[in-house]
């Protein structure tokens, strides 16, 4: 996705393997604590598992470990950011990403804020970046002074953990 | 042009079309059409007509105009009706279909063929010119009675109610004016035209509700004709006169055939309907799921609140939960008429095929399933009734020399039974014969001689299952290659249902599909491993073996790297579900379980820590992210509002890397040894005793639970017993309460209750002791001892034995309701 330097984005901010990651809010449908995921044995490493998210299933991926992350100790803090389906997304009108016809949600360590930040902040990633698996997964990178925060592509990030 | 109106239109359309295609046949078996069909068939290829000419859809138009016309001379009795004419207005039909399915687009090619030979088949008797026959009458809307009601809406309606009154052949007309100048006259108190009629007792109370329901109707149309005059804002078309006469809210046309069909319209739109998208439904659906969830975290969070009449609140919602998730079940159910309303006409074009005479009888139409079963149900369907028509019935010369009438019968069941629909496809024809199954086995090389003599007929009928084996002596174009029966059986299980087969040489077969009312709901058992719980469906389950660790490790041994159980004289392989998913087990546990599963032909035990309660669960699909996961079959959420794994049994074994088929072969091998030879069906029994002396038996799989109770346990009512068993009380059967036996004799503080399987409400026979399970192939003799509810003896463990007949114990008992 292409950020457009006149207009303001607002993005959903957590942390994974430590670090800070960004994921456009447009893309969310709702963040909600993790109480009991269900795992489902036999299925791919990324997988944590199924939750009920009042009465429909949700696919619990964990990011980081797509990534390729450290792994860090599962607190109380964690979260799990629901993404819209295609369904909700098509509803909304928004084109800017694809989602999946199920529900899913990416595991992330704990919540940061919600950032508003201009088009023209944002930095394209860096086209060879030592160290960063799955860089086709980003957007692009935000500087602030707490330091950099990663902008996710969810879609791609989806596709990443089907591979 | 709208495609909203044109998708409306394609919808009612083909509805029509369905209504024509049984009356078609109909006449063309009778050969005498009533008038009321041929009404019934005119009003729908008119409808058709009428709305493809306001759609501008001239190809359809142009078409149903010359089946209308043709239609109308039959009706109007100016052309006889003949059977040969059931074929071209059948292709008709077929071709009507054709376009309106292939909507928006219009490239079908026009039949002008078709068009050609209906026109010739109206014209070649006809009395009236051949010329197509000049529409009915048009006759607008006068402008008179249109212009009255806007200026007295009130005079208009009155007048209304006595013109359909006398459209509906309630009132003659000279009793009307008389009405209506006795309306007149009373001006003073304004009585309505109904009461009048009602004092005068001309009319009945239902016919004016007759008369009321067909103003409303009419009404209605009036709206909508003005609705799409206003849309189409284009003078009417040539048929829009027409139409509008049928729909005209002004006085309608004299014609002679318009009140019938006016009160033809009324009564099918008795049922009041509309279209929800199934999405939707899905939707209301889990929504009521996660309600019930709802419900139960605040009945348990409330549980210790004292506040007045809380309780009372809370039942209140407990029950309007409950049956606001079933009747939302329910509007997902389709009647089986859905599928079986098209047989007719299979089975008549494949008689012709085939050149037998078939009838086809069919019971049960109104039965509902739930759409998506219904949906995969037609193709089965279509397969085993074109199976019993081309290698089932005879030719009919066979036929006459068997003694049997000359027309095959096919028939058509569905019916409720025990929380099942169970659909029959029976024909009269001459049966499987297992002789020639068990040639064609050895033929396809599937036994050798030896083993397929020992088959019993039954296992050599259901052979018929197994891929590629054929009875037909040759391929003919509608059957007979030999796939077919093993994809039926597939999609059925598929379904989660199950197929049998019951077949005499020389009378008939009967092919029985069982199938659960909802696909979204099946009964399910939950184990757990370690702190891990899994849920089974019911329909893969054979029986449950609870035993110690230590027993268990005592009777597995190993075989071709299987573990395998001795289970009464089979050895069952086992797969640990521990081992098999990857799941930390608990350390040491208390017992272990076996769950016998089968999946198609095979049969496995799972090891479990632990078997729980059976559920109805709501079965919901995984993502797409675990597509590959086979051993899941699904997720569910289960009574605490955690998501539950759903296993599939065949899945499952083959993640866990065990080919059963090559251990089945093993258990055949040891079955067939087991096999005397006699012929007679081998079957599990549970032997158990009461009294002092007898020892009785039951087959295992007539027996639901079995459950150790006190005699504390027993309540009574009256002389009655009874026993508390989740959450029902359940009357008790004492077998010398209905047969010469001695009484019981009781061993300690506890009693056996068998549970049998019933469509009804439960009863527990009593029982002082287990004796044990046997399979064996005793045959009852009944000799003197036959009466209600014993079957007879045989010797079992050297020992007489009386075999009981659950139903008509129960029947005797009085204690269960046979409805």
């Amino acid at each position: 996705m292409i950020f457009n330097s006149e207009q303001e984005y607002r993005f959903c901010t957590f942390f994974l393997g430590g670090e800070r990651y960004a994921i456009d809010i447009l893309a969310v449908r709702e963040i909600t604590r993790i109480l009991q995921v269900t795992p489902a044995r036999g299925s791919k490493s990324c997988i944590r598992g199924l939750l009920n998210l009042r009465g429909q299933i949700v696919t619990v991926i964990a990011p980081a470990v797509v990534l390729n992350l450290p792994q860090q100790e599962e607190t109380q803090a964690a979260r799990l950011l629901v993404l819209k389906t295609t369904a909700e997304l098509e509803a909304r009108s928004i084109n800017d990403y694809d989602s999946s016809e199920d529900l899913i949600g990416f595991w992330c360590e704990r919540l940061s804020e919600v950032i508003t930040v201009d088009g023209a902040c944002i930095m394209q990633p860096p086209a060879t970046s030592e160290g960063l698996q799955r860089p086709e997964t980003f957007d692009g990178v935000l500087e602030l002074e707490q330091g950099i925060i990663r902008i996710l592509n969810p879609d791609r990030l989806l596709q990443a953990s089907a591979a | 042009m709208n495609d909203e109106l044109i998708s409306d239109f394609v919808i009612e359309s083909l509805e029509h079309i369905t209504e024509v295609e049984p009356l078609l046949l109909a006449m063309e078996d009778s050969g005498l059409p009533t008038m009321d069909q041929m009404n019934q068939i005119f009003r729908a290829v008119h409808s058709i007509k009428g709305a493809a000419g306001f759609l501008g859809l001239g190809d359809i138009q142009r078409l149903s105009h010359s089946g209308e016309n043709l239609l109308m001379l039959l009706r109007d009795g100016k052309l006889e009706f003949h059977s040969s004419m059931a074929d071209p207005l059948l292709v008709f039909v077929d071709a009507l279909r054709q376009m309106l399915e292939e909507l928006p687009e219009q490239d079908t090619e026009f039949p002008e063929e078709l068009l050609a030979t209906i026109e010739a088949v109206a014209a070649g008797e006809s009395v009236a010119s051949g010329s197509p026959a000049a529409p009915t009458p048009a006759v607008a809307a006068p402008p008179a009675a249109a212009g009255a009601e806007v200026a007295d809406s009130e005079q208009a309606k009155r007048t209304r109610f006595g013109e359909i009154a006398v459209d509906l052949g309630f009132l003659e007309q000279p009793q009307l004016d008389e009405l209506l100048s006795m309306q007149a006259e009373r001006q003073a108190e304004t009585p309505s035209l109904s009461d009048l009629a009602l004092e005068l007792e001309w009319l009945t109370s239902e016919q004016v509700g007759e008369v009321r329901d067909e103003q409303v109707i009419r009404r209605a149309m009036a709206q909508q004709h003005a609705a799409i005059e206003e849309m189409k804002s284009v003078p009417a078309k040539t048929a829009s006169p027409e139409d509008s006469a049928g729909r005209s809210p002004g006085p309608p046309a004299k014609t002679p055939s318009k009140p019938k069909r006016v009160s033809g319209t009324k009564s099918e739109s008795r049922n009041e309907t509309i279209r929800v998208s199934v999405g939707l439904l899905d939707e209301l659906m889990n929504l009521a799921g996660e309600l019930v969830l709802g419900r139960n975290q605040l009945v348990q969070t409330l549980e210790n609140v004292e506040v007045g009449g809380l309780k009372r609140v809370l039942q209140g919602i407990d029950l309007v939960t409950s049956d606001l998730q079933e009747h939302i079940m329910h509007t997902r159910m389709q009647p089986l008429s859905v599928v079986f309303d098209r047989l007719p006409r299979m089975v008549r074009d494949i008689s012709k095929k085939v050149g037998k005479e078939v009838a086809i009888d069919i019971f049960g139409k109104d039965v509902e399933l739930d759409r998506s079963i219904l949906e995969a149900l037609g193709d089965p369907m279509t397969h085993l009734i074109r199976n019993s028509m081309d290698h089932g019935l005879e030719e009919t010369d066979e036929r006459a020399a068997a003694g049997k009438p000359q027309k095959g019968q096919v028939t058509i069941r569905a019916y409720h039974q025990g929380g099942q629909i169970i659909v029959e496809i029976e024909d009269d024809g001459r049966g499987i014969n297992p002789q020639r199954l068990r040639e064609v086995s050895v033929e396809r090389g599937l036994y050798n001689e030896q083993e397929a003599a020992n088959l019993t007929d039954k296992e050599a009928i259901y052979l018929i299952f197994n891929a590629g084996l054929s009875t037909a002596k040759e391929v003919t174009a509608i059957s007979g290659r030999g796939v077919g029966m093993d994809v039926v059986r597939s999609n059925i299980e598929g379904l989660g249902g199950q197929i049998d087969l019951e077949s005499t040489v020389g009378t008939g077969t009967v092919v029985r599909i069982r199938l659960p009312l909802t696909l979204a709901i099946i009964t399910s058992l939950t184990v757990s491993v370690g702190t891990e719980k899994y849920v089974l469906p019911q329909v893969n389950l054979r029986e449950i073996l609870r035993m110690k660790p230590e027993e268990l490790d005592s009777k597995v041994e190993t075989l071709l790297d299987v573990e395998v159980l001795h289970l009464r004289d089979q050895l069952l392989p086992l797969v640990r579900l521990s081992s098999a998913l990857g799941i930390p087990s608990s350390e040491n546990p208390a017992s272990s379980s076996v769950v016998v599963l089968r999946s198609g032909e095979r049969e496995y035990g799972l090891v479990v820590d632990a078997v729980h309660d059976n559920e109805e669960i709501v079965v919901k699909p995984l993502s797409s992210y675990l597509s590959d996961c086979k051993w899941f079959a699904g997720a569910t959420i289960l009574g605490d509002g955690t998501v539950a794994m759903i296993l599939d049994a065949m899945g499952l074994v083959e993640h866990a890397g065990i080919n059963i088929d090559e251990n089945q072969n093993q258990l055949t091998a040891n079955k067939l040894h087991d096999q005397n030879g006699s012929g007679a069906e081998r079957r599990a029994l549970i032997v158990f005793g009461n009294g002092e002396q007898e020892q009785f038996a039951l087959p295992l799989c007539e027996i639901r639970r079995l459950e150790r109770i006190t005699l504390d346990q027993i309540e009574y009512i009256g002389h009655n017993e009874f026993i508390q068993h989740r959450g029902h009380s359940i009357p008790l059967l004492r077998l010398e309460n209905l047969l010469p036996v001695g009484a019981a004799a009781q061993e300690g503080a506890s009693l056996f209750i068998l549970i049998p399987n019933t469509d009804h409400s439960d009863v527990g026979i009593v029982a002082t002791r287990i004796i044990d399970t046997v399979t064996s192939d005793a045959v009852p003799e009944s000799g003197q001892l036959r009466q209600p509810g014993l079957l007879g003896s045989s010797i079992l463990g050297g020992k007489m034995t009386l075999f009981l007949n659950t139903r008509e114990l129960l029947e005797t008992s009085g204690l269960v309701n046979f409805a």
